[in-house]
C-alpha cells in the first residue's frame, strides 16, 4: 500500500472526525465529573467499574453515530467525484477511514483513563485498576465497540442516506448485544460464536461494497465482458466461464466458511445430541442458502445474463458452469464439519457410536443438499437478492421440518426430501433456456413451477403410504384405555405393553459390559434411570436401571445423553437415551 | 486505429436496465487537440466519461485512454489524466493549500509545487477555505487539481455548467492554451457558443448513438441549410444528405450534408421552385438538427414541422 497516500487519507479522516471526537472527549470529562460531584463516590474503579464502563459506552455511542456516516457522507456532500478523480485504491480509502474511526476510539479510551485519574485526584479517591478487565459488562462493551464500528461501516457503504444507515446500524447492534448478553447469560456458546461470527461475515463483504458502491467497480467481484467476448471468439468457452465463476465464489466462500467451521467446532467433538445436530444443521442450512442463492446470482447482478445471451452462450452450457462450480465450493465447505469431527476424535474414533453415523449422515446431508437446491432454484427466478434469500429461508424453513418431522417417524428422507431437491434442480434446468431470452412470463415458467409442487404432492403422499406400511398407529402417549390396533407387527404389542410398565420394570436384556466412558470423569449417582428410545424399529428394548459404579460424587452430565451397548461378544444391542437422573431409585439387575 | 490516440473508444455499449447509454458508440481522438462532446442531458456524455476513467464498466466494446485499458488500468489511468467531474465537490473544511497536500498524496512528487503555481496564476488565495469560494474560483481550484500532476490528457465533463457568462469564457480559453501546449483536452457540454469557439473536433451523441464525429471546420464547410420557396408540392427533393428538414407554409428549410461543393443546379431547375437561398449555419443549427432528426425531447416543440417535412420527402 502506497504509505504517501495512505498518511494523506488517514489524516483527511480523522480531521474530518475531530469535531465528533472532541465533542465526545469533552462529554466524557464531563460525566465522569458529574458521577463523581454527584454520587461522591470514594472507590473509583475496582469494586465500581461503573466510571469506566460508561466511558466506554460513549465511545460505542461514537463508533455508531461516525461509523453509520463515514462512507455515505462523501455521496451526500458530493465529494465522492472528487475522490473517484484521483488515482485513489479502494483500500486505500477504505483503512483510512476505518483506521481512523479505531484512532478515535483509542483516544475516548485514553480519556476514560486520564478522567478516572482526574476525578480520583479531584475527590482524593482511591483507583483501583481492576484485574481482570470487568466482565462480562465490559467485554460486551469492548465487543459492542468492534461490532459497532462493523456495522456502521457496513450500513454506511450500503445506504445513500447517514441518517437511516445510523438507525439501522444501531438497531443491529442492540439485536445482535443481546444475543451475545443472552447467550453469555444461559452458557450457550453456540448462539454466542453466531452472534460473534455475523459481524465478522459482514467484514468479509466490505471490500466488495467498497470497490461496487463507492467507485462502481466490479473488483473484487468481477465481472469481465472481455473475457467472455473472449470466450465467445475461443473455443474454451466455458472455461472462461469458469474464470469468472471462481472470482465470484471466492467472496462467497469466505463469507460461508465461518458457517461451516462454525458448524464443525460448535459440538466440540460431541456430535452426539440431538441438540448439537439441530445447531450444526442450521448452520450449514445457512451455509447452504447462502451458496445456493448466489448460483445465478453473478448473472442476476446488473443484468449480465444479456451479455451471455448477446454472445450465444448456449443457456444450458450456462447451467452446468454455474451449478458444477457452486456446488463444488458447496460440497467442499459441507465436508469441513466432519472433517473437525474427526480431527477433535483422532485420539479415540470409537467415540462416536457407530449406530449414530447414518444418523449424523442422514439429518445433515439430505436437508443441507435441499436448502442449496432451493436457493439455486430462486436465484434463477428472482433478480432482487433480498427477496431471493428471503424466499430460500421461508421455502426451506418448512420443508426441512417437514424433513426433520417424517423423518423421526422414520420416514426416510428419499420419499420426504429427495423429491423436493431433484424438482428444484430440474427446475432451473428446464426453465433456464427460458429464462436467458427473458421469457419468464407464468406462460413459459409454468414447468418450473410445477415440478416443485409436484415434488409437494410425491413427498406427501409417499410419507403417508411408508407411514401406513412400516409405522404402528401406536401413540408415544397412547391412553392406557385404548386398545392396541388390531394387527401390529411381531414383537410391537409385547413391547408397548413393557413400555406401559415403565420403570416398574426390572431391567431384562444381555447387558454386559457397561460403558461410563461417556461421563465426566467426576460423574457420579450411584443410581440413574435409564430409558430406551421411543418403541420403534431401532430399539426393541425396555427401560432400564443401571449402575454408574465409578465416580460417584456428583451427577454432572445434562440429560438427555445417547449412549449404546454391547453384548460381550461386542454386538450392538441398541440404544437408550438417558433423560432424566433419580438418585437412589433402586438397584441395577445386570 | 491510431497507436498515438489518446483516446480510443470501439464499439462501447453500456445499458442500463432497459435503456441504451451507450450504443455501440466508436470515437478517436486526435493528440493536441480540444475535442468537444455535445449532447442533451441523459444523451450518453457522462457515461462516456466515466466509461473512460474506469469508473463504469462498458458491457461490451473497449475503451483505450493513453495506450491503457481503461477497466484494467483504471488506477494507472487516473495517475495520467486530468478530469473535473460534472459537479466538482471539494472538501468545504479544508483549505485551498491543503486540498492541494491532500490530492499530492496520490501523485508523484512535484504535485503541490505545480499546484502551488496554477492557483498563483488563477489568483486564487491559498489560505482561503473552499467554502468561502464562489463558483468560479472552485471550479479553478478543481482544475488546478486536475492539472497539477501535468497530465498529457485533460477530461472535463461538463465543467463549465453553473459559471456565469465570464468565468465560463475564461475557463474554456485557458482549454485552448492547454491545447497549445500539445496536451489533449476532452470536454463535454451542452453550451454549444462556448464550445464553438475553443473546439477543434465536434462529436455530437444522442440517447446513447454517437451522430456525428467531424472537425470544427470540416462540419461547418459541408453543412449547409436550404430554404427552398416552392409554388406547389415538390415530389421528391434531390438533395445530397439531408440531416433534418422541415415545412412551413410554401418553405421547405433543410440542414444538408454535402462535399465541399453543394450543387443545387437540380433543385434550381424545378419550374415549382420559386427561390433558393443557402446559408452557412452556426453549430448550434447544426446541433439542433442532427438533435431533431433524432426527435429528441429538445426539439419535440417541432415535431409537427419535423413530421410534415419527412411527408414532403417521401
Amino acid at each position: 500500500m502506497n504509505t504517501k497516500a495512505f498518511r494523506h487519507m488517514l489524516w483527511k479522516e480523522i480531521m474530518e472526525l475531530a469535531p465528533a471526537g472532541v465533542a465526545m472527549v469533552l462529554g466524557i470529562l464531563l460525566f465522569q465529573w458529574l458521577y463523581c460531584h454527584l454520587a461522591m463516590r470514594k472507590v473509583l474503579i475496582g469494586s465500581d467499574d461503573q466510571l469506566l464502563v460508561t466511558g466506554l459506552v460513549f465511545g460505542l455511542v461514537f463508533c455508531i453515530a461516525a461509523g453509520g456516516s463515514i462512507f455515505n457522507r462523501e455521496t451526500d456532500r458530493k465529494t465522492l467525484g472528487f475522490l473517484q478523480s484521483l488515482p485513489l485504491r479502494p483500500a486505500v480509502l477504505y483503512f483510512g477511514k476505518v483506521l481512523s474511526l479505531i484512532s478515535w476510539v483509542l483516544i475516548l479510551v485514553a480519556f476514560t483513563v486520564i478522567g478516572t485519574w482526574l476525578m480520583a485526584k479531584v475527590y482524593t479517591a482511591t483507583v483501583v485498576i481492576p484485574k481482570p478487565f470487568p466482565q462480562p459488562t465490559g467485554g460486551i462493551v469492548l465487543f459492542s465497540i468492534a461490532a459497532a464500528i462493523v456495522w456502521g461501516v457496513t450500513f454506511s457503504l450500503r445506504i445513500k442516506n447517514a441518517y437511516a444507515s445510523i438507525a439501522l446500524a444501531t438497531v443491529t447492534l442492540i439485536a445482535t448485544v443481546i444475543a451475545l448478553a443472552v447467550s453469555l447469560q444461559s452458557y450457550n456458546q453456540i448462539w454466542t460464536c453466531i452472534a460473534a461470527a455475523i459481524p465478522i461475515v459482514m467484514l468479509c463483504f466490505h471490500p466488495r461494497l467498497v470497490a461496487h458502491q463507492l467507485f462502481q467497480s466490479d473488483e473484487p467481484f468481477t465481472f469481465l465482458p472481455r473475457r467472455i467476448e473472449r470466450t465467445h471468439r475461443q473455443p474454451q468457452r466455458s472455461m472462461n466461464l469458469i474464470w469468472q465463476q471462481i472470482h465470484y465464489y471466492k467472496w462467497v466462500t469466505l463469507a460461508a466458511l465461518p458457517f461451516a467451521l462454525l458448524a464443525g467446532t460448535v459440538t466440540r467433538g460431541e456430535i452426539n445430541s440431538v441438540e448439537q445436530l439441530a445447531a450444526s444443521l442450521f448452520l450449514l442450512g445457512a451455509m447452504a442458502i447462502g451458496i445456493g442463492s448466489q448460483v445465478f446470482a453473478v448473472d442476476q447482478r446488473k443484468d449480465g445474463y444479456r451479455f451471455l445471451r448477446d454472445h450465444g452462450v448456449p443457456p444450458r452450457c450456462l447451467w452446468w458452469n454455474r451449478m458444477w462450480i457452486a456446488t463444488a465450493v458447496f460440497v467442499v465447505l459441507a465436508l469441513l464439519p466432519p472433517v473437525v469431527v474427526t480431527v477433535n476424535h483422532l485420539v479415540d474414533l470409537s467415540y462416536i457410536p457407530r449406530s449414530f453415523m447414518p444418523v449424523i449422515v442422514l439429518t445433515l446431508v439430505c436437508p443441507i443438499i435441499l436448502c442449496f437446491a432451493i436457493g439455486q432454484f430462486f436465484s434463477l427466478h428472482l433478480s432482487s437478492p433480498v427477496l431471493n434469500l428471503f424466499m430460500c429461508v421461508a421455502v426451506s424453513v418448512p420443508l426441512v421440518i417437514w424433513g426433520s418431522v417424517t423423518a423421526m417417524l422414520n420416514v426416510p428422507f428419499l420419499i420426504t426430501l429427495v423429491p423436493f431437491v431433484i424438482a428444484f434442480v430440474l427446475a432451473t434446468w428446464l426453465f433456464i433456456p427460458k429464462w436467458l431470452v427473458e421469457k419468464r412470463s407464468l406462460r413459459y415458467a409454468w414447468p418450473s413451477i410445477a415440478l416443485p409442487l409436484l415434488a409437494a404432492v410425491t413427498s406427501y403422499v409417499g410419507a403417508s403410504a411408508y407411514r401406513v406400511y412400516e409405522i404402528p398407529a401406536v401413540d408415544l402417549v397412547r391412553p392406557a384405555d385404548v386398545k392396541d390396533p388390531a394387527v401390529l407387527p411381531d414383537g410391537y404389542s409385547e413391547q408397548n405393553a413393557r413400555w406401559t410398565e415403565r420403570m416398574d420394570q426390572e431391567a431384562r436384556g444381555n447387558v454386559t459390559a457397561f460403558t461410563d466412558a461417556w461421563l465426566p470423569d467426576n460423574a457420579e449417582p450411584p443410581y440413574v434411570r435409564v430409558e430406551t428410545l421411543p418403541p420403534n424399529k431401532l430399539t426393541t428394548l425396555e427401560p432400564l436401571l443401571l449402575e454408574v459404579t465409578s465416580n460417584t460424587d456428583r451427577l454432572q452430565f445434562e440429560p438427555p445423553v445417547h449412549a449404546s451397548y454391547e453384548d460381550t461378544s461386542g454386538k450392538y444391542l441398541g440404544q437408550f437415551l438417558l433423560d432424566s437422573a433419580l438418585p437412589g431409585i433402586g438397584t441395577t439387575n445386570r | 486505429m491510431k497507436i498515438d490516440s489518446p483516446i480510443q473508444f470501439q464499439n462501447v455499449c453500456k445499458r442500463f436496465r432497459d435503456t441504451f447509454a451507450l450504443d455501440n458508440v466508436s470515437l478517436e481522438v486526435t493528440p493536441g487537440q480540444v475535442f468537444a462532446l455535445l449532447g442533451e442531458n441523459g444523451a450518453g456524455k457522462t457515461t462516456s466519461i466515466k466509461i473512460m476513467m474506469g469508473m463504469l464498466d462498458a458491457d461490451s466494446g473497449k475503451s483505450r485512454i493513453l495506450g491503457m485499458d481503461s477497466h484494467r488500468e483504471h488506477l494507472a489511468i487516473r495517475q495520467q489524466v486530468g478530469y473535473v467531474s460534472d459537479q466538482p465537490s471539494l472538501y468545504d473544511w479544508m483549505t485551498v493549500e491543503r486540498i492541494g497536500w491532500f490530492a499530492s498524496g496520490f501523485y508523484p512528487n512535484g504535485f503541490k509545487d505545480e499546484f502551488d503555481r496554477l492557483v498563483g496564476q488563477y489568483g486564487l488565495d491559498p489560505k482561503k477555505k473552499i467554502k468561502s469560494l464562489s463558483k468560479g474560483m472552485r471550479a479553478k481550484v478543481a482544475l488546478s487539481l486536475a492539472l497539477a500532476h501535468q497530465p498529457s490528457l485533460l477530461i472535463l465533463d461538463e465543467p463549465t455548467s453553473g459559471l456565469d457568462t465570464l468565468v465560463r469564457r475564461d475557463f474554456l480559453e485557458s482549454m485552448v492554451d492547454i491545447a497549445a501546449e500539445g496536451r489533449t483536452v476532452f470536454l463535454s457540454s451542452h453550451q454549444i457558443p462556448e464550445v464553438e469557439r475553443v473546439a477543434d473536433t465536434i462529436a455530437i451523441i444522442s440517447k446513447g448513438k454517437l451522430l456525428v464525429v467531424e472537425s470544427m471546420d470540416r462540419l461547418k464547410r459541408t453543412t449547409s441549410q436550404v430554404i427552398i420557396t416552392t409554388s406547389g408540392e415538390l415530389p421528391r427533393l434531390a438533395l445530397p444528405d439531408i440531416i433534418h428538414q422541415e415545412k412551413q407554409g410554401r418553405q421547405i428549410r433543410c440542414v444538408v450534408r454535402h462535399d465541399d461543393d453543394l450543387d443545387l443546379s437540380s433543385i434550381a431547375d424545378n419550374p415549382l421552385v420559386q427561390g433558393l437561398e443557402v446559408l452557412r449555419p452556426s453549430l448550434e443549427e447544426i446541433y439542433v438538427a442532427y438533435m431533431r432528426s433524432t426527435g429528441s425531447p429538445a426539439s419535440s416543440a417541432n415535431t409537427n414541422a419535423v413530421s410534415d417535412a419527412k411527408e414532403i420527402n417521401s
